[in-house]
């Protein structure tokens, strides 16, 4: 199932220039891991070692935080817009 | 980077706003080009005033609109309220973790005077944030000018609303 997969400017290099990506992918998990095999140089940025979710990066599935569904396990459909974000934080001091 | 002065105004009335907390958003625009900064929620605001974390519902919400307009989020800025207008060593550190490139501001503002100082920098691919310089483009008001950061006023005209 076709979902469209929005890429931020820190990726974009890995990914030919790309803003976004049509992937087939039945759950967030099997998207992330036909990135990486489609762009190698993705490779290590979108999964952990054990194939969860990197610490240094979130993953939104139209407009919901899959750590808030079921991760890497989120059901995905025809149509679903996934955002990747870097996340943003830091402080004076 | 080049940001439009009006964009500069919204993140100077942005963090006089949240002082003493620390305010952040988002730049948006084409290329090196800030057109907008769009202010986005400090999920850390409520709870100490040294630490930012974006609101990423927020910045879900910034990116779709950028990308319906045919523009982009090319970067992010905070506030130091009353420090350094640097990087601090947690900023560098958590930059690290995602990496570039991506646009980078931060702005000290001084509780007492209403001063503002600006860093302009950007987050490169190691995850490096260097300093870059910052061109100012003018407003339809003629408002703003000068490169490579420095002092703007606190009293900026436009507000920015908080995704």
């Amino acid at each position: 199932m076709p979902v469209t997969v929005r890429i931020p400017l820190p990726l974009r290099q890995a990914v030919e220039g790309l803003s976004e990506v049509t992937v087939d992918a039945a759950q967030v998990g099997a998207l992330l891991q036909a990135l990486e095999e489609r762009f190698p140089a993705l490779a290590g940025r979108l999964r952990d070692g054990s194939g969860g979710l990197p610490r240094f990066l979130r993953v939104y599935v139209n407009g919901q935080d899959v750590q808030l569904l079921r991760a890497a396990g989120t059901p995905l459909a025809d149509g679903d817009v996934v955002a990747l974000l870097p996340p943003l934080a830091g402080g004076a001091t | 980077m080049r940001i439009h002065s009006q964009a500069l105004r919204q993140i100077a009335r942005h963090a006089a706003a949240e002082y003493p907390a620390e305010c952040c958003g988002l730049l948006v625009g084409r290329g090196d080009e800030v057109r907008t900064a769009s202010a986005v929620r400090n999920l850390l605001g409520g709870e100490r005033c040294d630490r930012f974390e974006l609101d990423p519902v927020g910045h879900v919400q910034v990116w779709e609109r950028a990308h319906a307009n045919g523009e982009d989020v090319i970067g992010c800025y905070h506030s130091h309220p009353d420090g350094q207008a640097q990087p601090s060593s947690i900023d560098r550190r958590l930059a690290r973790g995602f990496g570039g490139p991506f646009g980078y501001l931060v702005v000290a503002i001084d509780g007492q005077s209403g001063d503002l100082e600006v860093f302009s920098g950007q987050i490169q691919e190691d995850g490096e944030i260097v300093p870059v310089p910052l061109e100012i483009i003018e407003g339809v008001d003629g408002a703003g000018g000068g490169t490579d950061g420095g002092s703007l006023a606190a009293g900026a005209e436009d507000s920015a609303a908080t995704a």
